[in-house]
C-alpha cells in the first residue's frame, strides 16, 4: 500500500491512485507481521457465522483456540496441511 | 448453484479489477445490492484454513484498500449461492452503511509494545516487587505451589498494569491522530500491550513521527509497527 495525498471527491476522500507514496511498514521481525495477520483474517473482521471450529483428520475440536489455532498455522509453513473450517455456532462480533 | 467465499464490503460500484485472483486462484467477482457490494469468490464449500489462503484472502482485501476503504469479512464467511448473499447484505445495508462510514478514510496500524529488558529479568523485576507468602518456616508441595500461583498472578498483574499506563500515555501522544483504538485484551502472548489504530489515510506520517518518538522515549520498550492493514479491528458490526 502507498500513501495518501488527501486528494477529495472519491467515495471515501481517497481516489484510485491515492495510495501512491504510503509506504508500507514491515516489522524487521516476519514473525510478528505473521501473527498480526492471523490475528486479523481469522479473528476479526465482518462475521455471518460464528467461532471458526475446525476440525483435524475429520475430526471435530469445537471451539478452538484461536491463540492455539495460530500457533499451530505459524508453525505449518505455507505447505503446510491445513485444518477445515465447519459450519456456523453463533457468537459475536 | 456455487458458494461463495466473501472477503469485503463496498460501495456499490467499486467492482474488483477483472484479473483479480482470490482463494486457489478464483476470479474475485461482485455481487450487488442495497447499494452496496460484496467482492467474492466461487468456492464450492466453506474453505479450509491453510496460510496460503489467508494471505489470498488479505490481498484481496488489500487490493480493495488501493481504492477505498472496505469492511473486510472475516476469513471463511461463506454462502451458499448469491441469492442468499443478495438477501443477507439488503437485510444488513444500513449497518454495513454506517461500517464504512466508520472507516472511511482511513487504514489501521498495529503496535505492539514488548518490554526491551529479556523476559527472564522482567519476571525477576516483578517478583522482587511482590511481598514474600507467608513465614519462612512453610513447608510442603502445596505451599510450594501457592507460592508459584502467587508468583505468575504478580507477574501477570504487574504486566497488566505496565500495559495499562503504556495504552495510556500513548492515547496522549497520539491524541487527534487516530480516529479510533482497539486495544489487544489480552496483549499478544509476551507483550505489554498491543493495539490497533485506525488512522486517517492522510494522516499517516504524523502518526508515524508520533510513534517513533514515543518509542525514543520510552527506552525501557521494544516498539513494533505493522501497516496499514485493512481495517479488521474496526468493524464494528453484529453478526445477522
Amino acid at each position: 500500500m502507498s500513501e495518501a495525498n488527501g486528494r477529495e471527491g472519491a467515495v471515501d476522500g481517497v481516489g484510485p491512485a491515492e495510495l501512491e507514496g504510503m509506504p508500507e511498514i514491515e516489522s524487521p521481525l516476519a514473525d510478528v507481521a505473521l501473527v498480526d495477520l492471523l490475528n486479523r483474517v481469522l479473528d476479526r473482521g465482518v462475521v455471518i457465522a460464528g467461532d471458526v471450529t475446525v476440525s483435524v483428520a475429520g475430526v471435530d475440536l469445537l471451539h478452538l483456540d484461536l491463540r492455539l489455532l495460530l500457533s499451530s498455522v505459524e508453525s505449518l509453513g505455507p505447505r503446510g496441511r491445513g485444518v477445515g473450517p465447519r459450519g456456523p455456532t453463533g457468537g459475536a462480533e | 448453484m456455487m458458494g461463495m467465499h466473501l472477503y469485503c464490503i463496498v460501495a456499490a460500484g467499486q467492482a474488483p479489477s477483472r484479473g483479480l485472483r482470490g482463494l486457489d486462484g478464483v476470479r474475485v467477482e461482485g455481487v450487488s445490492a442495497g447499494g452496496l457490494s460484496v467482492w467474492c469468490s466461487a468456492a464450492a464449500r466453506r474453505p479450509v484454513v491453510e496460510l496460503e489462503r489467508v494471505r489470498a484472502h488479505d490481498r484481496v482485501v488489500r487490493a480493495a484498500c488501493a481504492r477505498v476503504t472496505p469492511l473486510p469479512f472475516r476469513f471463511g464467511q461463506w454462502f451458499p449461492d448469491t441469492d442468499r448473499l443478495e438477501a443477507w447484505l439488503l437485510a444488513g445495508r444500513e449497518r454495513y452503511r454506517e461500517g464504512l462510514a466508520t472507516v472511511s478514510g482511513a487504514l489501521e496500524f498495529a503496535l505492539r509494545l514488548d518490554p526491551a529488558v529479556a523476559p527472564r529479568e522482567a519476571r525477576e523485576e516483578a517478583v522482587a516487587a511482590v511481598r514474600p507468602l507467608g513465614e519462612s518456616t512453610e513447608r510442603g508441595a502445596g505451599s510450594a505451589y501457592l507460592r508459584t500461583l502467587a508468583r505468575r498472578e504478580a507477574v501477570r498483574a504487574e504486566r497488566d498494569r505496565r500495559g495499562e499506563e503504556i495504552l495510556s500515555a500513548l492515547a496522549t501522544r497520539l491524541d487527534g491522530l487516530v480516529r479510533a483504538a482497539a486495544p489487544d485484551a489480552p496483549p499478544v502472548e509476551g507483550s505489554l500491550a498491543s493495539v490497533g489504530h485506525l488512522v486517517p489515510r492522510s494522516g499517516f506520517e504524523p502518526y508515524r513521527r508520533a510513534v517513533e518518538r514515543f518509542a525514543r522515549e520510552r527506552t525501557e520498550l521494544t516498539v513494533r509497527l505493522t501497516g496499514p492493514w485493512p481495517p479488521y479491528s474496526f468493524v464494528r458490526v453484529p453478526p445477522s
